[in-house]
């Protein structure tokens, strides 16, 4: 689904009554920091708690691989994403985005469309199919993040995309978690 | 030639920017333990050292009896702890004695499930402990 609204756009336009709002480099101590202000600001019962953290790590890592939108420190060069989770009375929202090559975010919207037809057990068995897939080396990830984001939210991730020029688009991704899935 | 039998293996447990998990991988008894989190900076290093160290234990054709205890890693983990797992349903295969104990919060249906997934993974058998 396409928007309306521009990449920068979507992110100012965002309540600010959020758990956390960040947009910026995505490197290992943001996303511990993200993580760790999530888990102080969450009000709400272990199980959920640990499930947020464990989403939010997927997604944020995969910012951390993948976002076409780079920043340069000297020598080091850091991956730019956004994050902002609210929570609301039955559920915890997630939207989060990065700039992706279209090539790439074809790729994601055939993978999502995938997952979407798929129920628990239909994501499990996918899960363990990809999971025993070989990976080239310059992976980082496993590339069962968006399986595993949908297994603990108990529903698969919406997607929008915002299109920047003819070889980037920006990716949008909303998760809801329910307060009350599965224990 | 006399076999290169390891030593026994220690990796401390560490939670700040990333999670190390606590190891103990005893090479007297094999008795191998992993507890705690893990969401790890090189994992594909941390597990690939591990899987070495199982490797070159297998020589000796003891039992290994493999406790995981783990509270929550990342899916770059699981796609490690499957690694582990493929070998020791190796070394069962090749006529080696392997016991797996998974431990897991009572109410933690997400950490049981992972390890039933392991189970449909590999054909081992892993046995549940709610704690």
């Amino acid at each position: 689904m396409n928007t309306t609204l521009s990449y920068e756009q979507l992110f100012i336009k965002q309540h600010a009554d959020s758990l956390i709002s960040y947009k910026g480099p995505i490197n290992p101590e943001v996303i511990a920091t993200i993580i760790n202000q999530l888990k102080g600001n969450i009000s709400t019962v272990d199980q959920l708690t640990k499930r947020l953290s464990a989403i939010s790590i997927e997604l944020t890592q995969n910012m951390q691989y993948y976002s076409s939108e780079l920043i340069n420190f000297g020598k080091r060069k850091e991956r730019i994403g956004w994050i902002q989770v609210f929570e609301k009375e039955n559920e915890i929202e997630i939207n989060c985005g990065n700039v992706l090559s279209k090539k790439l975010v074809d790729q994601l919207i055939e993978h999502c469309y995938a997952i979407r037809q798929l129920d628990k057990e239909g994501l499990r068995v996918l899960k363990r199919q990809r999971r025993r897939m070989r990976l080239s080396e310059d992976k980082e990830g496993a590339g069962i993040g968006l399986i595993q984001v949908s297994i603990l939210a108990g529903n698969a991730p919406e997607i929008e995309v915002i299109d920047i020029n003819e070889e980037l688009s920006c990716i949008i991704f909303k998760i809801n978690i329910k307060k009350q899935y599965g224990s | 030639m006399e076999a290169s039998y390891p030593k026994s293996l220690s990796i401390q447990g560490e939670k700040g920017t990333f999670y190390v998990p606590h190891v103990y991988f005893d090479a007297e008894s094999g008795h191998c333990t992993m507890e705690g989190e893990s969401y790890l900076e090189n994992t594909w290093g941390f597990f690939g050292g591990l899987l070495e160290w199982l490797k070159a234990f297998s020589q000796t054709k003891k039992p290994i009896i493999f406790d995981f205890k783990l509270a929550y890693f990342n899916t770059s983990s699981s796609k490690g702890i499957l690694q582990l797992l493929e070998f020791l349903q190796s070394y069962e295969e090749d006529g080696g004695e392997v016991t797996i104990n998974w431990y897991y919060p009572a109410h933690d249906e997400d950490l049981k499930e992972e390890a039933e997934d392991f189970m449909i993974d590999t054909n081992l058998t892993i046995h549940l402990h709610a704690v």
